[in-house]
């Protein structure tokens, strides 16, 4: 039998649903149709049209079925776009009738108050709106003019339904100096909770690597973050969520996981152990985000989702992620176990070594060090591949805080931007940052 | 007379091209000082006193002056001290203000497997030219590392 939700509309309580080690994992991650109505520059999916032999209705309303009896609490529905698929109030009324709550994950560009409507009837209890960065910055990121229109209306109407509104932001080189902007506007549009999330180098976001930011980067973003969060947020009662490539055990951890009031802190990459992720058609792995061709274990058509959540747990368990690089011999190896698998395994391959860590940067940068990442293998251009890239280290010299990005950082940190601004990057330096590399067509 | 028109109407869209290439060329190298000026107007204030002075007096002023277009930022009349110092705080414990040139870099003695070969594994991409903005920082050395060998999880 499911367990009773114990989502109480405090966003910070799910932070309390980080499972023991014997119980289920506690969230599923499904994205229902890779059909999708944006073309983000950083999609890891590529999400354009639907594939080919995406679960029916009744495939997806048994495995809805599945995860409550496996135990789950969440289920977040994903694209492409979840409204691109005709049934997907259906599938959210069944998750709520289960006993489990049903959140979803929305680019919005077409988030109407009729959709709203249809999710307020279905039970839905959470929606997360992703919102890059400003206007300008986040049209152009999204692949479509127009969208951060979008994105903010439908926010407002989502904020008006009843239904707790969250916005997720991707972190990089285009957002990173806008955040404060993002933050200022999450008051203005009613939001409880903010999710960012690195941009990591998969699908899209490998074709475009300027977009992504250099370890180096963490430096000046986390302090950035740390202000935000006590500036604009502590005071507003919006609960902060750092998505798990957001790390780890540097000074600033305590302070931007949750507060650490609740006693959580980054306990290592919970994929298979706390998360699943599902793939439109059907196919099981820990972390939505996880590469496809190394991470699937299975699919629901073949055998039931109990047996492979099982797999997948007990692969943790068994085969722990091996460690190399920095991550090693660092001191929290074994509570960190390497942070986030995704982010490092679309970098080299393989996880275990993850130079996104504001710890790594910091113990780097008080040797004279900065580690830059180079792109040597192009992605073949399939839903959430990846190249391949090297690690070269420079001293931290004048040429790396003459970065224009830390520069335009500082400002905005100290100051904030003026509401109404449209975007710190011109319409050729957001052409520049996400020019598509020809060498990377397949 | 009909040639006259159609050259003249030929003069004038001739005209309005280059005058729009012109614009588009002026706003491209604008935005290029815009952002490198910025970061690196920070860097002057740390060691300019005079500057950081009329800075602190005169923000929206000092960045116009620098080609910097100030109006995105809520930016205050006048900056206080407290403004100022975390303006120009510097993120790495290794570069304080007024410091000396951080000393040429040294690489732990004993590197152990933290620095394995590169991967083994055959790449199946032919590896495209770095970007001219990847180039390693002119005339410093790099060390260049990658996964260890082994199998893919």
């Amino acid at each position: 039998m499911p367990h009773p939700p114990t989502y109480d509309g405090n966003p910070q309580q799910l932070a309390r649903w980080r499972p023991e080690h014997d119980a289920p994992p506690s969230i599923a991650v499904w994205e229902i149709t890779l059909r999708c109505d944006l073309g983000c520059c950083h999609c890891g999916s590529r999400a354009a049209r639907a594939r080919p032999d995406e679960l029916s209705t009744t495939e997806a309303l048994d495995l809805v079925r599945q995860f409550a009896d496996l135990g789950l609490k969440e289920v977040t529905l994903i694209g492409g776009e979840f409204y691109m698929r005709d049934d997907w109030d259906r599938i959210a009324a069944e998750i709520n009738r289960c006993g489990m709550l049903c959140s979803i994950v929305t680019g919005a560009r077409q988030m109407t108050a009729e959709r709203v409507s249809r999710a307020v009837a279905a039970g839905v209890g959470k929606i997360s709106i992703s919102i890059d960065g400003l206007e300008r910055t986040h049209d152009a990121i999204r692949g479509s003019k127009g969208s951060w229109k979008a994105a903010t209306a439908a926010a407002r109407r989502i904020s008006d339904s009843g239904i707790d509104l969250s916005v997720n932001t991707q972190m990089n080189r285009l957002t990173m100096p806008e955040l404060p902007a993002v933050a200022d506007m999450l008051v203005d549009i009613g939001a409880r909770s903010w999710m960012v999330i690195l941009t990591a180098a998969m699908g899209r976001a490998a074709d475009h690597p300027s977009l992504l930011l250099q370890p180096y980067h963490l430096l000046y973003l986390f302090p950035l973050l740390a202000d935000i969060k006590r500036e604009k947020l502590d005071p507003n009662g919006i609960a902060f969520f750092p998505g798990n490539n957001v790390g780890y055990f540097g000074p600033l951890a305590e302070t931007l996981r949750y507060g650490s009031e609740l006693g959580h802190m980054w306990g290592g990459c919970g994929a298979g152990d706390s998360t699943l992720g599902i793939e439109a058609d059907g196919r099981i792995k820990g972390c939505p985000s996880l590469p496809t061709s190394d991470y699937v274990r299975g699919n629901i058509r073949e055998r039931p989702l109990r047996e492979i959540a099982a797999e997948l747990k007990r692969e943790k368990t068994e085969a722990p992620t091996q460690l190399w690089g920095f991550c090693q011999s660092c001191r929290y190896a074994a509570r960190c176990k390497g942070g986030c698998t995704w982010t490092s395994h679309v970098l080299f391959g393989r996880p275990g070594n993850n130079p996104f860590c504001h710890f790594r940067a910091l113990t780097m940068a008080e040797a004279g060090l900065v580690e830059r990442l180079e792109p040597v293998a192009v992605a073949p251009g399939k839903p959430f591949d990846f190249g391949h890239c090297r690690i070269v280290e420079a001293p931290f010299g004048p040429d790396i805080e003459s970065d224009p990005l830390i520069g335009m950082t500082k400002l905005s940190q100290v100051f904030g931007l003026n509401a109404g601004a449209a975007g710190l990057w011109s319409k050729q330096e957001l052409s520049n940052t996400l020019e598509y590399r020809q060498s990377d067509k397949t | 007379m009909a040639l006259t028109v159609r050259a003249f109407l030929k003069f004038i869209l001739s005209a309005f091209a280059i005058g729009l290439g012109g614009m588009g060329a002026s706003a491209t190298e604008g935005d290029r000082h815009e952002v490198t000026t910025l970061s690196n107007l920070i860097g002057r204030l740390r060691s300019d006193a005079a500057l950081r002075a009329r800075f602190a007096g005169n923000p929206r002023g000092t960045l116009s002056e620098h080609g910097i277009d100030p109006s995105p930022y809520n930016l205050p009349d006048a900056m206080n001290a407290e403004q100022m110092g975390r303006l120009l705080a510097q993120n790495s414990p290794a570069l304080a203000p007024n410091d000396e040139p951080p000393p040429a870099p040294q690489r732990p003695a004993a590197p152990a497997a933290v620095y394995g070969p590169p991967p083994r594994t055959p790449v199946q991409e032919p590896a495209p030219p770095v970007p001219q903005e990847k180039q390693p920082l002119r005339g410093i050395h790099t060390i260049i590392y990658g996964p260890p060998p082994g199998p893919r999880k």
